[in-house]
């Protein structure tokens, strides 16, 4: 019986626990807060892909094989394994004062190979006022089907852009109350504040 | 453990997520299943999960690198060592759904058989799906002078229904002989005697049924080595991968055998109750396959 018991637990490992360890692209993300103005104007957002995912973009893609693409390359790129995408919002997740934003089109989308690795880099425009108290911004980057896995990247993860006029700060935290591909995954959050700088009489 | 348990662990199990592969999305439609269901499991289990991508990424990036270098100088130490690692890689990438490793549990829930049978299926699926992404890669290669990324998906996405409505046929298949036997009894009142043994033929429509779907891992493995010109390289990388893979697959058939092993020897010495068992095991089982292989045969239409 007791033996038994074990074939059970290993069972339930064996076919459960390790089923979500199935992904087969690997990017490594960043995101630039770009502000104008009035707050907070978007996201650009930068994928840079493993190198075996990168070789086939560039033996698909880079047609003249000089190592990098041109603008009717990039528009393939765009059109064939990007646009595609729309379908799982880009792989952005946004929200901000607990409202859900679902990103349903970017734009300025540009491909660069990085040494031997192919970098997608576009911008997501996503509009928050500013005021003289913080305003927050929660972003997640994540496939919800686990085919691709994004982990964000060890050195300045997070840059502003046009920043001058705001104080901001962001720290990145494991969301234990969300979760995605049936509950087994915990996304990494960004949480990026911002306010009004006060001016200096 | 209680039959509720039993009950219980056998549901999640059949549910499992592990069904449900999914397809690249930069490609694919988006699934028509929502993947509301969730599945929390003990801290030490979910540690496990996050650590496992990281450790394919790794490994990726370890076979690319490694190429590059044989591919500069041709060197055995160098050779040996990126086998060893698609090795590992082929074990821990065949742990992901979409190696059928539940439709072979299934199959040897139902089916009476040795060890070794376990081993030959899960190593005959492996170097099917293997097989099959060698084949399309290269055949593309030769046909078109160049395989996208984007015609393997296509072809994935004709290949899989085909697969799936395989799979329920020979579920289908495998439920005839347990329903005979339950309809006989329920007539005569007796329970007959029988065997439901895992038979070669069965055996190799099954395998051969999962295996035909391409492995997106070996396919990304021989993209990059085409992309590098070094497709032989590439084609032994993808066998040894599927070697690693034979070694998790064939797990889960062993297992499968060892646990039906274990539930029959719960009654010791009464023959009757197993006799009464064994062609409700073997029904369950196969109407597992069928109805896994049905429902991923309506997901990918």
């Amino acid at each position: 019986m007791k033996h038994l018991r074990c074939l059970f637990l290993l069972c339930l490992i064996f076919f459960s626990n390790f089923l979500s360890a199935h992904p087969h692209i690997f990017i490594d993300c960043s995101a630039d807060f770009v502000f104008d103005r009035n707050g907070l104007a978007g996201i650009t957002i930068d994928w840079l892909f493993d190198e075996g995912y990168s070789s086939s973009i560039i033996y698909d893609y880079d047609k003249d094989e000089d190592g990098s693409f041109c603008a009717g390359e990039i528009k393939m790129i765009e059109k064939e394994s990007f646009s595609n995408l729309k379908n799982f919002s880009y792989f952005t997740h946004l929200s901000s004062a607990g409202k859900a934003y679902d990103v349903k089109s970017v734009r300025d989308f540009s491909v660069e190979i990085t040494t031997g690795r192919v970098r997608y880099i576009f911008f997501v425009p996503y509009v928050v006022c500013a005021g003289s108290s913080c305003k927050n911004v929660e972003l997640s980057m994540h496939d919800e089907t686990y085919y691709t896995t994004m982990a964000y990247v060890k050195k300045d993860p997070v840059r502003f852009k046009n920043s001058s006029q705001y104080v901001c700060g962001f720290k990145i935290i494991e969301d234990k109350n969300d979760s995605y591909y049936f509950g087994q995954i915990f996304p990494k959050k960004i949480i990026m504040e911002f306010k009004r700088r006060n001016e200096q009489k | 453990m209680n039959r509720n348990r039993l009950l219980a662990v056998f549901l999640l199990l059949l549910f499992s997520p592990a069904v449900f592969a999914a397809d690249n999305p930069f490609f694919a439609k988006k699934s028509k299943l929502k993947t509301a269901i969730t599945v929390r499991y003990p801290a030490p289990v979910q540690w496990v999960i996050k650590k496992i991508a990281p450790v394919q990424q790794r490994l990726t990036a370890r076979l690319t690198v490694l190429t590059r270098q044989l591919k500069r100088r041709h060197n055995s130490r160098l050779l040996i060592k990126l086998c060893f690692f698609a090795f590992i890689y082929g074990v821990i990438h065949a742990l992901g759904p979409g190696h059928g490793k539940t439709i072979i549990f299934s199959y040897f829930l139902s089916e009476q058989a040795e060890a070794k049978k376990g081993v030959l299926t899960g190593t005959i699926i492996a170097f099917m799906q293997s097989l099959s992404s060698i084949i399309i890669v290269s055949a593309l290669y030769l046909f078109v002078r160049h395989a996208h990324m984007t015609s393997i998906e296509n072809f994935s996405r004709v290949i899989k229904p085909v697969s799936y409505g395989l799979i329920s046929l020979v579920g289908l298949f495998l439920m005839v002989k347990p329903l005979k036997v339950l309809l006989q009894k329920g007539r005569s009142g007796q329970n007959k005697n029988s065997e439901y043994s895992a038979d070669r033929g069965s055996m190799l429509s099954l395998a051969f049924a999962v295996g035909i779907i391409p492995c997106p891992g070996a396919v990304i493995l021989l993209l990059f080595s085409m992309s590098m010109q070094v497709l032989k390289i590439g084609v032994l990388l993808v066998l040894v991968m599927a070697l690693g893979m034979a070694a998790t697959i064939s797990a889960a058939g062993v297992l499968s055998i060892v646990f039906r092993r274990g539930i029959l020897n719960l009654f010791p010495g009464r023959k009757k109750s197993v006799e009464i068992f064994r062609p409700f095991a073997a029904l369950a089982g196969s109407f597992v396959i069928f109805f896994m292989g049905l429902v991923l045969f309506f997901i990918s239409l």
